[in-house]
């Protein structure tokens, strides 16, 4: 247990598990994460098998990744802890531990005293003997450092644990259900500045629930408390509405792209609408959201066949296939709207990592404090001895301390 | 004739070139006189750049640290007023002072590459926040401290006086203990929770996360290293030097060469 122990509180595992930490986050960073298998196999080769094999496609899930978490996570803990049990009782103590080299002073005790309470020391006298401290948070900082990762990681781990996400894209007068409460959105505001770049996005919503009813603004940056989590703007999307027509059907279509509709015998598979239609690289793809080039892709089905398939563009005919192909389409109109995109979010580890970082702050403003000196003086027949406690060189320090 | 704000930028990056000119001949001559006018000049630098930050900001209802050009420029507003005020305290050597100030003039010379819009623009939505202003400046000034720290170190290795050699090494590190808890603040802390409030979490492991905490265990294992395993002398200036070779890939290689949140692809 005690080799353990030992093993755990070593300065040496620390500072390894903190290089192999960082080597193995930047050679992460430098392979794509969560893609499909056959993409690592197709780009890397074999290389690809040692990356899936490492499971360096998602190194910060990875076993290896984990494996070092822990391992400076208990590092952490047994150091802090030893710590907090072996040396904070020598740095509270003012009285007997820990001085070291004790050296001839030529001031007179009144004069010390005076000395070390006008450069901040907390000052204890007992007879003839001053105890005198400074600097107690600068010591202290790097164990509340540790602390705060420690709330930190244990709060990350909780949260990663009991986290629910959801994210909806919706448009005005859609609802979903979060938890015991209904979310409405009754409005989704896209505010530009002058030159036409995003200022703000901004949803209204209704919530209701068993307290009654209530209205929110959710903004990016500015997330609501919602049903016992928290709702964000998180993104948005373009909701186009189109129509149309099959002249030798007779039939017209008004409504969202992607859909199916069955009219004059045919099955109709309407693919997503693309507002800026262009070739990259040999796939369509939609050049910005702007209407430049409008089209949508149609396929006909008679039963389990397809009969034809037409690019219907808005600015220019283009042929069916097969051309002679005797139904017709044409892109008459399309509106675009906007819908939200709102993210709930509900995990219980957030209050422990805010205490956590909250104690990492505290620490490291800490460690911009003056060093933690502590001295005892001792007024003897030949004169003031003083002591100090901790120090690399005692007796400059002590003459640095007491020099006027 | 408008002056804007660029008027400001472009006056303090001559002034910064100035002082490394100064600073490049009170090495070579040795005269401490020349190191006097260096700083002197670091510091008309930063108060010739301090108007063209009020006017971005004015322009722009921001603070201007949202992209490349305004990044560079801050570092540099940032990086010439802590070197100043090292120098008033621990009197910098030429040395320290040419190396730290050419690292500083190397990184607002970004800001002339044709690359770099100058173009005033007002942040989008989810720059918009108090936690990203923390996050940023206070991430920038423990870098400088960082860039403090390389240039004693690399001093250092140039240097071969023992007496000096120690000098150095002490000032390496008590610009990384500086720089320490800026950096923690800015880069870790503000930074999760800039992120909660704008992505819903504190951590997402986006690369430049990633680089962060690695910049920030490399400096870790530096303290570690030096204040409880004793390191001293040429290891820990080989230490100090990774970090800084760390920090400049998390400053500029992760946002140009890897894809993420604070990518520029």
């Amino acid at each position: 247990m005690s080799k353990l122990l030992r093993f755990f509180r070593s300065i040496k595992l620390a500072v390894v598990l903190m290089i192999l930490i960082a080597i193995v986050g930047a050679l992460g960073t430098l392979v794509p994460q969560y893609q499909d298998t056959n993409f690592y196999l197709e780009r890397y080769g074999t290389l690809g098998r040692v990356i899936l094999w490492l499971q360096m496609d998602h190194y910060s899930n990875s076993v290896i990744f984990a494996t070092l978490l822990v391992l400076f996570f208990l590092n952490t803990l047994v150091c802090t802890l030893w710590r907090v049990v072996k040396v904070w009782p020598e740095i509270f103590t003012l009285k007997s531990r820990g001085y070291q080299h004790s050296i001839l002073v030529d001031l007179g005790l009144d004069e010390i005293e005076k000395e070390l309470r006008e450069k901040g020391f907390a000052v204890v006298r007992e007879g003839n003997t001053i105890f005198a401290r400074r600097g107690l948070l600068s010591k202290l900082s790097p164990d509340l450092i540790h602390l705060g990762i420690l709330f930190a990681v244990v709060g990350g781990l909780v949260s990663g644990l009991t986290l629910h996400q959801e994210q909806y894209f919706m448009s005005p007068g859609d609802s979903v259900a979060l938890n015991q409460a209904t979310v409405t959105l009754l409005e989704f505001e896209m505010l530009t500045y002058p030159d036409g770049s995003p200022k703000d996005w901004i949803s209204t919503v209704k919530v209701e629930d068993t307290l009654g009813e209530r209205i929110y603004k959710v903004e990016v940056n500015k997330p609501a408390d919602v049903a016992g989590g928290k709702l964000y703007q998180w993104s948005y999307m373009p909701d186009w509405k189109i129509t149309l027509e099959f002249p030798e059907l007779g039939y017209e279509y008004s409504g969202p792209a992607a859909t199916i509709l069955e009219y004059g015998g045919y099955q109709i598979y309407v693919y997503d609408f693309i507002p800026d239609f262009k070739i990259s690289n040999g796939r369509v793809i939609s050049a910005s959201e702007e209407p430049l080039n409008p089209a949508v892709y149609l396929e006909y089905y008679q039963g389990d066949r397809r009969v034809a398939r037409h690019w219907v563009f808005a600015f220019h005919e283009f042929p069916a296939d097969p051309q002679d192909f005797p139904v017709t389409a044409r892109l008459v109109s399309y509106q675009r709207s906007w819908k939200t995109g709102l993210m709930f979010v509900e995990s219980r580890g957030d209050a422990f990592i805010l205490i956590g970082l909250v104690v990492i702050s505290i620490g490291s403003i800490g460690l911009l404090f003056p060093k933690f000196v502590k001295i005892s003086v001792r007024e003897t027949e030949g004169g003031c001895e003083a002591a100090i406690a901790h120090a690399r060189k005692p007796k400059q320090e002590i003459e640095e301390i007491l020099r006027r | 004739m408008a002056i804007d704000n660029t008027f400001f930028y472009t006056g303090a990056f001559w002034l910064l070139l100035a002082s490394l000119a100064f600073e490049m001949i009170a090495l070579i001559t040795r005269r401490r006189g020349l190191h006097w006018v260096s700083m002197w000049l670091l510091l008309a630098a930063f108060v010739f750049e301090t108007p063209g930050l009020i006017l971005r900001s004015l322009e722009m209802n921001f603070v201007p640290i949202t992209n490349t050009y305004e990044a560079v420029t801050f570092v540099g507003w940032v990086g010439a007023l802590v070197i100043f005020l090292l120098d008033r305290k621990y009197r910098l050597e030429a040395s320290v002072g040419f190396i730290a100030l050419a690292a500083i003039v190397a990184i607002y010379a970004i800001s002339s590459s044709p690359i770099v819009s100058k173009e005033v623009r007002p942040p989008i939505p989810a720059l918009q926040s108090h936690w990203l202003v923390l996050h940023v400046t206070f991430a920038f000034v423990g870098e400088v401290f960082f860039i403090v720290s390389f240039a004693t170190a690399m001093a250092y290795l140039f240097s071969k006086k023992e007496e000096s050699r120690q000098r150095f090494d002490e000032m390496t590190y008590r610009s990384i203990l500086l720089g320490f808890p800026f950096f923690t603040l800015g880069a870790l802390v503000f930074g999760a929770i800039w992120a909660k409030y704008a992505w819903g979490r504190f951590w997402a492991w986006d690369p430049k996360e990633t680089w962060s905490l690695i910049t920030w265990l490399v400096y870790a294992g530096y303290l570690h290293s030096r204040y409880l395993m004793g390191w001293r002398g040429k290891k820990s200036i080989v230490f100090a030097i990774v970090g800084f070779a760390v920090m400049i890939f998390t400053f500029f290689g992760v946002n140009f060469l890897l894809a993420g949140l604070h990518s520029y692809q």
